[in-house]
C-alpha cells in the first residue's frame, strides 16, 4: 500500500497513466530486444564505419606533419598511406583544423590514460597536488613537442574564428580531467578559477615551448615550475587575504554595532 | 536598344567559342534507352521515357549556338562563379584522376586543370565524357585553342547510364548541370559509384530549390516570365527556355537528391547550397 502511494508521488498522475498505456508496448519491446539490440549494434558498427576511416586517415596524417605541416597536403599524403587517393582529403572540409582537433582530441584521450595511472599512484603514495598538475602539464606538453617545429601553424589554425570553439573545448575538457584527478572537489567560484588558472599556465607554457632552444626543453619545463608556484602563492595570498577581510569585515560591524548601542538606538 | 546590343554580342560570340558558357548545352541526356512504356517528365510535360532523351536532344540542338550568351545572360554571369566554388570544393590534389560527365565543352574540366596547375600539382588528368560527339568536338578545339596538354585531357563519347569504362578507375567523378536531363538519376548515381576507386569523391553542380518561400517566389517569376522571354530575344527560342526552367522545378530538391546519393551507396553525403539554394552543390565519397 505505501509502496503504491509511493510509486503515485514518484510517477506523477500523468506519468503514472502514460506508463500504463505504453507497458504493453514495452513488454513487446522486451521479447524482441535481441533483435533490438542487433539493430543497435548494426547502426552504431554504420556510425563508426565512417568515423573509423576518418580516424585512420588523420592517424596517418600526423606523420606527415613535421614534413608538411597541418594542411591539406598532410591529410592528402595520410589518405594515400592508408590506401585512399589523395582527393578523400575533402571529407575534411576544414582541412588543417580538421586535423589539429583530432590531434588535441588524440592528445587528452592519452592524457586521460596517463591520469588514470597517476591518480592510482598516488593513492598508494600522496602526490600533492600542485605536483600532480605539474606532472599532467608536462605529459601533455610532451606530446606537442615531436610536432613543435609546426605548432605555430597550429595555434594560428585553432585561433582562426572557426575553430575557436572546438579549441576551447578540447582545452577546457583537458583543464577539467587535469583538475577532476588532481583531486579538485571544489563546488564554488573555485571551480571556475583553478581550471582558468591551468589553462592559462597550459597556453604560456605551450607558447615558451614554441621558442625554446634549450636541450630537452628543460626551460620549458623550469618555466612551468615556476608559474604553478606563482599559481600557489597567489592562492595562499588570496585564502589569506580572504581570512584577513573578514576580520576586518567583523570589526567594522563590530564597531558599528558598539556604536549604536552607545547612541541608543538599538 | 539592348536588342541590338544582344545581337552584338551573338554575331562576337559566334565568331568564336569562349571557354564558358556551352554547359547548357552540355546538358545532353547522356544515354540511350531502351523503349518501354514507362512515363518520365520533360519539363512539366509526361513523355514516353524512351522519348525523353530524343526530346532532350532537340532542345539542345535547337538553341547549342547562343548558349554561351544565355548562360551568361541568364545568370548574370554568376554561373562561373559556381563553377569556380565547385572545383574549389573539389579540392583536387596530385594523382587526381577526375572523370567529368556531360562535361562536352569542357568547362570544369579546364578549371580543374588550372587549379592543378596554379596549386603545381602533377599528374592530374581530366577525362571528359558526353553523349554528345558535337559538343566533344566543339571541347577538344577549345583545349587546343586554350593551349591544354592532350596527356592531360580525353575526350570520349558515353552515356551517363551506362559508362564505358571499368570499375574504380577515377578517383574524382564530376557533373556540372548535366543529372538533371537524365532519364534515370539513380542509374547515373550507380555508375558513379561503380566507376570511382574506394575513398573516390562524387561532386554535383545542379540547379535546386530556394529554401525562402519569398526568395522562391521572386526566382519564379524571374525564371517563368523572363527567362523565355529572354530565350526569344537573344536565341530567338522560347521552348527550350520554358524546359529549362520547368526541368529544374522538376529535379528533386537538397534533401531528396541527398538521400538518393546515399541510396547509392555513397557515404559522408553533404550539400550546399549557392545563392539561396538556386544551385546546390552534392557532395559524396565511396567508403
Amino acid at each position: 500500500m505505501l509502496l503504491n502511494r509511493m510509486c503515485f508521488i514518484l510517477f506523477k498522475p500523468s506519468q503514472h497513466r502514460l506508463k500504463r498505456q505504453f507497458l504493453p508496448c514495452l513488454r513487446a519491446r522486451k521479447f524482441s530486444s535481441e533483435n533490438l539490440n542487433n539493430v543497435n549494434i548494426n547502426k552504431e558498427n554504420e556510425e563508426n564505419y565512417e568515423e573509423n576511416i576518418q580516424n585512420k586517415i588523420l592517424e596517418a596524417s600526423l606523420t606527415y606533419v613535421q614534413e608538411l605541416g597541418w594542411s591539406k597536403a598532410a591529410l592528402s599524403s595520410g589518405a594515400e598511406q592508408v590506401g585512399y587517393p589523395g582527393i578523400s582529403h575533402s571529407m575534411f572540409p576544414n582541412g588543417g583544423g580538421d586535423l589539429v582537433h583530432y590531434f588535441q582530441k588524440r592528445s587528452s584521450k592519452r592524457l586521460l590514460q596517463y591520469l588514470k595511472e597517476l591518480q592510482q599512484e598516488s593513492s598508494s603514495r600522496p602526490i600533492p597536488p600542485i605536483n600532480f598538475v605539474e606532472k599532467a602539464l608536462k605529459a601533455r606538453l610532451e606530446m606537442t613537442v615531436p610536432y613543435v617545429s609546426k605548432w605555430p601553424q597550429a595555434i594560428a589554425i585553432m585561433s582562426l574564428p572557426q575553430n575557436v570553439p572546438n579549441s576551447l573545448a578540447t582545452l577546457l575538457t583537458m583543464v577539467d580531467d587535469i583538475c577532476y584527478y588532481a583531486g579538485d572537489s571544489s563546488v564554488d567560484f573555485n571551480w571556475y578559477a583553478r581550471r582558468i588558472a591551468v589553462a592559462g599556465v597550459y597556453k604560456a607554457t605551450e607558447l615558451y615551448l614554441i621558442q625554446d632552444t634549450s636541450t630537452d626543453f628543460k626551460n620549458s619545463w623550469q618555466f612551468l615550475n615556476k608559474r604553478l608556484s606563482e599559481l600557489e602563492q597567489l592562492h595562499m595570498l588570496l585564502v589569506k587575504s580572504d581570512e584577513s577581510s573578514r576580520i576586518t569585515k567583523d570589526s567594522i560591524a563590530a564597531a558599528f554595532t558598539t556604536a549604536r548601542n552607545m547612541i541608543g538606538l538599538n | 536598344m539592348s536588342l541590338k546590343i544582344n545581337r552584338t554580342f551573338l554575331k562576337t560570340l559566334r565568331g568564336f567559342n569562349t571557354a564558358f558558357g556551352r554547359n547548357v548545352a552540355n546538358e545532353q541526356p547522356a544515354f540511350k534507352t531502351e523503349e518501354s512504356t514507362d512515363e518520365t517528365h520533360f519539363g512539366f510535360q509526361k513523355v514516353k521515357e524512351g522519348e525523353k532523351e530524343h526530346k532532350v536532344h532537340k532542345v539542345f540542338e535547337d538553341v547549342a549556338k547562343s548558349y554561351d550568351l544565355m548562360n551568361d545572360a541568364m545568370s548574370f554571369g554568376i554561373h562561373r562563379i559556381w563553377k569556380d566554388i565547385f572545383i574549389h570544393r573539389l579540392s583536387p590534389t596530385e594523382n587526381t584522376n577526375l572523370l567529368d560527365v556531360a562535361g562536352g565543352t569542357g568547362d570544369i574540366a579546364f578549371r580543374f586543370l588550372n587549379y592543378a596547375q596554379n596549386s603545381n600539382y602533377k599528374n592530374c588528368t581530366a577525362t571528359i565524357c558526353d553523349i554528345n560527339s558535337a559538343m566533344l568536338e566543339e571541347g577538344k578545339k577549345r583545349a587546343i585553342k586554350l593551349g591544354y596538354s592532350p596527356n592531360s585531357l580525353s575526350w570520349i563519347e558515353g552515356n551517363a547510364e551506362k559508362l564505358p569504362f571499368n570499375d574504380e578507375t577515377f578517383t574524382a567523378y564530376t557533373i556540372a548541370f548535366g543529372i538533371r536531363n537524365c532519364t534515370h538519376i539513380d542509374k547515373v548515381l550507380d555508375e558513379a559509384y561503380r566507376v570511382l576507386k574506394p575513398g573516390g569523391r562524387f561532386l554535383c553542380l545542379e540547379f535546386s530549390h530556394l529554401e525562402n518561400s519569398v526568395a522562391q517566389w521572386i526566382y519564379d517569376q524571374y525564371s517563368f516570365q523572363v527567362i523565355p522571354v529572354l530565350g526569344i530575344f537573344i536565341a530567338g527560342q522560347w521552348q527550350p527556355y520554358q524546359y529549362l526552367v520547368e526541368s529544374i522545378r522538376q529535379f528533386p530538391n537538397q534533401e531528396t537528391f541527398k538521400a538518393m546519393i546515399e541510396a547509392a551507396g555513397f557515404r559522408i553525403v553533404t550539400y550546399e547550397n549557392l545563392t539561396l539554394g538556386v544551385v546546390s552543390i552534392h557532395s559524396g565519397f565511396k567508403l
